[in-house]
Formats: structure tokens, C-alpha cells, sequence
């Protein structure tokens, strides 16, 4: 086969992995003047092995490894590790340890909601919204560095068996007064801010047929005009008790990604508040850290998290390590396959507007 | 619209400042928070359970002869730890815990690795400072 030449394969352009705007992760698009012919996602920069390195861990120090997965939500991966677990060993956990799982989970992903809110307007050249959404987000790592002991990483906080520790007295109210902080967000879906509009309305169409064939969840999927949440189609934790709504757009476009993510943080206030005032008194675990033996078998959850639908495959074989934990990030199908579906035949001005507004994380994608 | 920016500004200036004074002030840590370790020599029985949970490997037991006595403790190395604290969590007599001090930055690698017998043992909770007032 005769090579093409240079002028006819296009420009090539390297959007990352060392653009401030991308994170560690990299897409190489193909140029014809302004336009992009072709874009291919360079992922493996972040790879640690996760899964590999379960084989080595008990299930306890897996827990803590687990929050490593997803950089942005240690919490909800900590839960997803810490529900395979539960089912392969078939413990029941104690009804105040769900529900504080539940509080948990739901405040992680509003941090991370947060962060997508703010590095997306970073991406787009709107500093303001950037530095609101991540002052909001301190106040909910205040809250993570009381109850877990870290700011970011929980260290395993959510364990096999139940989580490691009660939340600290008065913390309830420290939780109710970051919720109404981060309700404010809520004022920026009304103020309809012209340059975020302009740049990112109409851009980025993903039809729902296209997403689901991509194998886009959460809420990409959702601003696609799907209402899928596994939270609802298939409740974890105590999430069967808990009253909200599953927020939907129909645009499909980056504009309606941007506003699904505050729509989202409302409905999680509205889960933190319900759960913190139903939550009962009780035990917190059901096993001590150690070294259990795991039953053979196998076991297969999905939760949602913030990015979308998280899963892990774990079989045993009847000893004291998983004998293999296969890890399904949400991330993986949004960067690879719907990143280079959306970004063909758009403008280089619009990739960070549509990389952004898919809720990407590095960290996750590789694993 | 001119009227709103007119208050915002009014109100800022009697709102309490949200930065603080770094080397003279620093924001309190929590009472959980996950920090150096303390390690009580004579309370631990050497059993090395400590040694076979930790998830870095960062803590082995070494055994130590003093005046015909043997005895075995642990050695932490501080750049292997991610101050997960199941150590503390599995300590039967409660020898190994995690302190709210914040490691102090070093530049000699060899310092990182503690040795029992230099590490420092629980402290009041009055007496704690924070690693920069220490004059490090």
C-alpha cells in the first residue's frame, strides 16, 4: 500500500497530556486547516495496575488501594470495592453503616460534580465559575477530613463489612450547612452565562442512539434524553428508601451536560438530607480488618457514581485474596470511543468544551 | 444590577478574611485526622500483625538486644506509608496509633525510615504543634 503523504493525512496536533486543560491523558487529532478530520484518544499515561495488584491484597488493604482508582471520587469506588466484597462473603451490613455509606458516597459525588463544573468552565475560559465551584468543594473536603481522617483519600473508609469508624457528633449540622453552600450552585443554571453559552451550546451532539451504542451511563448518557440511573433501575444500599428524581435533558449537546451536573448536585442534597434524618442507631461493622477467608465464587456489582456506571467483576477461589477483580470505570467508554465520535468534523477552539464536558478522568480511564 | 454589586461590595468589607496567615497561623486539623504515627514500645507485645496488614509493606519488625533482653519492634518506613491506619485499627494492645501531626519534608531519604526507639511517643493534646512551628 502506498503511504500517504503529509498533506493528504492532515496536520496532526497533540491535545495533551501535558495541555493544562487535559490532564494526563492525550488525543491526537488530524487537522484540515481550522477542522478536525479524525481524533484518536492516547490513553496509558496514568496506568498503575489496579487489578493486577488486587491479586497481591487482602480485601481490607484492597480497600484502601480502591480509593487510588478514580482520583476525583475515592469514596464511591471505596463503596463499589467494599459492595463486591460484601456480596462474595454474603455479610449482611448494619442499616446505620449503609446509610452512612449512602451520606458518603453522595457527598463524593458532589465534590466531583463540583470539580467537573469547574475545570469545565476552566476549559472554556470562564475563571469565575471555576473558582466558585472549587471554594464550594472545600468545604465538603472539611467535611471528608473530619469523618474520614483525609481530605481526598479516605484510605478505605467504606470496608468490607461496613465503614471503619462513626461519623464525629455534630458533624450533621457541618453537613447541612456545606448543603446550602453548595445549593448556590443552583443560581448559575438561572443566570444563563452568555459566554459558556456560546461556546458550548449546539456543540457536541451525541444522539441517544449514539450514546448508547458508544456505551455512554450516567449522566451523559441522561443529557442524552435517557433516564438511567442505577441508583433507581437497580437500588444499592438504601437507595430503594430514599425519594429523588432522576434529572434528564434532551439536547444532548455540551451546554446540556454542563446543566445536567447541577441538576444532579440538587437531587444528591436532596438524598443527603433524607438520609441524615432517617439514619438509625446501630452498629457500624460486621468483620474486624484482617484476614478473612473469601468464599469461592464470584460476584458482580454495578453502582452509579458520579461519571457513570461503575462496576467490578470479583471471583475467588476460596483464599484470603481475590484470585481476579476485573474494574469497569465509567470513564474508559466516555474518553475512548465518544470522545473520538464527538470531536470529528468540529473546530480545535471546541475540543476542550467537548473533552471537559464529558466528565473525563484520567485516572480512571487507565487504571 | 448596579444596586446588588453595591451591597456585595458594602458587605465585603466587614466579611472576615477567607486566607490565612501561613507561617504565623494554619488551619486546625481535625481530631481524625490521619497523621505521623506514635508508637508505644512497651506497650507492644511484637506480635507483627501491624507488619502483615499493612498494604505498602512499609512496616517490618526488626529485633533489638538490650542488656540480654531481646525484643521485637517495628520500623516504619514514612516513604512507603499512605497513612491508611489499619495498623492502629489491629493493634490488640493499642501500641500503634496515628497522631494529627503532619510529616515534616525532609530532603535526606534515610530520615524517612523510623526506628522505634527515635519516634515519638503520644502527646498531650495542648502540647501539639504544627511541623512549620517547629521551626523545621
Amino acid at each position: 500500500m502506498k503511504e500517504k503523504s503529509p498533506v493528504e493525512m492532515g496536520y496532526e496536533l497533540l491535545f495533551g497530556p501535558g495541555h493544562p486543560g487535559s490532564g494526563n491523558f492525550s488525543v491526537k487529532l488530524r487537522l484540515d486547516g481550522e477542522k478536525i478530520i479524525s481524533a484518536r484518544a492516547d490513553p496509558g499515561y496514568l496506568h498503575r495496575g489496579f487489578e493486577k495488584l488486587m491479586e497481591y491484597r487482602t480485601p481490607m488493604q484492597n480497600a484502601v488501594l480502591s480509593d487510588r482508582i478514580c482520583v476525583f471520587e475515592p469514596l464511591a469506588w471505596n463503596l463499589v470495592h467494599a459492595e463486591a466484597v460484601d456480596k462474595l462473603m454474603d455479610i449482611e451490613i448494619p442499616e446505620r453503616a449503609k446509610y452512612i455509606r449512602v451520606i458518603m458516597a453522595e457527598l463524593s459525588r458532589i465534590q466531583s460534580h463540583l470539580i467537573w463544573y469547574g475545570s469545565m468552565s476552566a476549559g472554556t475560559g470562564f475563571d469565575t465559575g471555576f473558582k466558585l465551584a472549587f471554594g464550594y468543594r472545600d468545604y465538603i473536603l472539611d467535611i471528608f477530613e473530619a469523618v474520614t481522617g483525609g481530605r481526598l483519600y479516605p484510605a478505605g473508609y467504606i470496608c468490607p463489612g461496613g465503614v471503619r469508624r462513626d461519623i464525629p457528633n455534630g458533624i450533621e449540622k457541618k453537613i447541612l450547612w456545606v448543603l446550602d453552600k453548595a445549593d448556590k450552585m443552583k443560581f448559575l443554571e438561572r443566570i444563563e452565562n452568555p459566554f459558556l453559552r456560546s461556546r458550548m451550546k449546539g456543540i457536541g451532539l451525541l444522539k441517544t442512539e449514539d450514546a448508547i451504542r458508544l456505551g455512554a451511563t450516567g449522566p451523559v448518557l441522561r443529557s442524552s434524553g435517557m433516564k438511567s440511573d442505577v441508583r433507581k433501575d437497580d437500588p444499592y444500599e438504601v437507595y430503594g428508601g430514599l425519594d429523588f428524581e432522576v434529572p434528564s435533558l434532551r439536547d444532548g449537546d455540551a451546554y446540556s451536560r454542563y446543566l445536567i451536573g447541577i441538576r444532579e448536585i440538587e437531587e444528591s442534597i436532596g438524598i443527603i438530607k433524607h438520609a441524615l434524618k432517617s439514619m438509625p442507631e446501630g452498629r457500624l461493622k460486621t468483620i474486624k480488618p484482617g484476614f478473612t477467608r473469601i468464599p469461592e465464587g464470584e460476584a458482580y456489582v454495578r453502582n452509579e457514581v458520579a461519571r457513570g456506571e461503575a462496576c467490578i467483576h470479583m471471583v475467588s477461589d476460596g483464599s484470603e485474596k481475590p484470585y481476579r477483580c476485573k474494574i469497569r470505570g465509567p470513564s474508559l467508554l466516555h474518553m475512548i470511543p465518544v470522545l473520538e465520535y464527538l470531536l470529528k468534523g468540529q473546530q480545535i477552539a471546541d475540543v476542550p468544551a467537548i473533552y471537559w464536558s464529558l466528565n473525563p478522568c484520567p485516572a480512571d480511564t487507565d487504571r | 444590577m448596579k444596586m446588588r454589586i453595591m451591597t456585595e461590595v458594602i458587605k465585603n468589607l466587614f466579611r472576615r478574611p477567607i486566607t490565612i496567615r501561613f507561617p504565623n497561623e494554619s488551619n486546625p486539623v481535625s481530631k481524625n485526622y490521619r497523621g505521623e504515627h506514635c508508637y508505644d514500645i512497651n506497650k507492644c507485645a511484637g506480635c507483627g500483625l501491624c507488619a502483615k496488614v499493612c498494604p505498602n509493606r512499609a512496616i517490618e519488625m526488626v529485633e533489638t538486644t538490650n542488656k540480654g533482653k531481646t525484643k521485637k519492634h517495628l520500623e516504619i518506613d514514612m516513604s512507603k506509608c499512605s497513612f491508611c491506619g489499619l495498623c492502629q485499627d489491629i493493634c490488640p494492645a493499642g501500641a500503634i496509633k496515628l497522631s494529627t501531626d503532619i510529616p515534616s519534608p525532609t530532603t535526606n531519604p534515610l530520615s524517612l525510615i523510623k526506628r522505634s526507639a527515635i519516634m515519638k511517643e503520644e502527646k498531650d493534646e495542648n502540647e501539639k504543634k504544627t511541623w512549620y512551628q517547629e521551626g523545621h
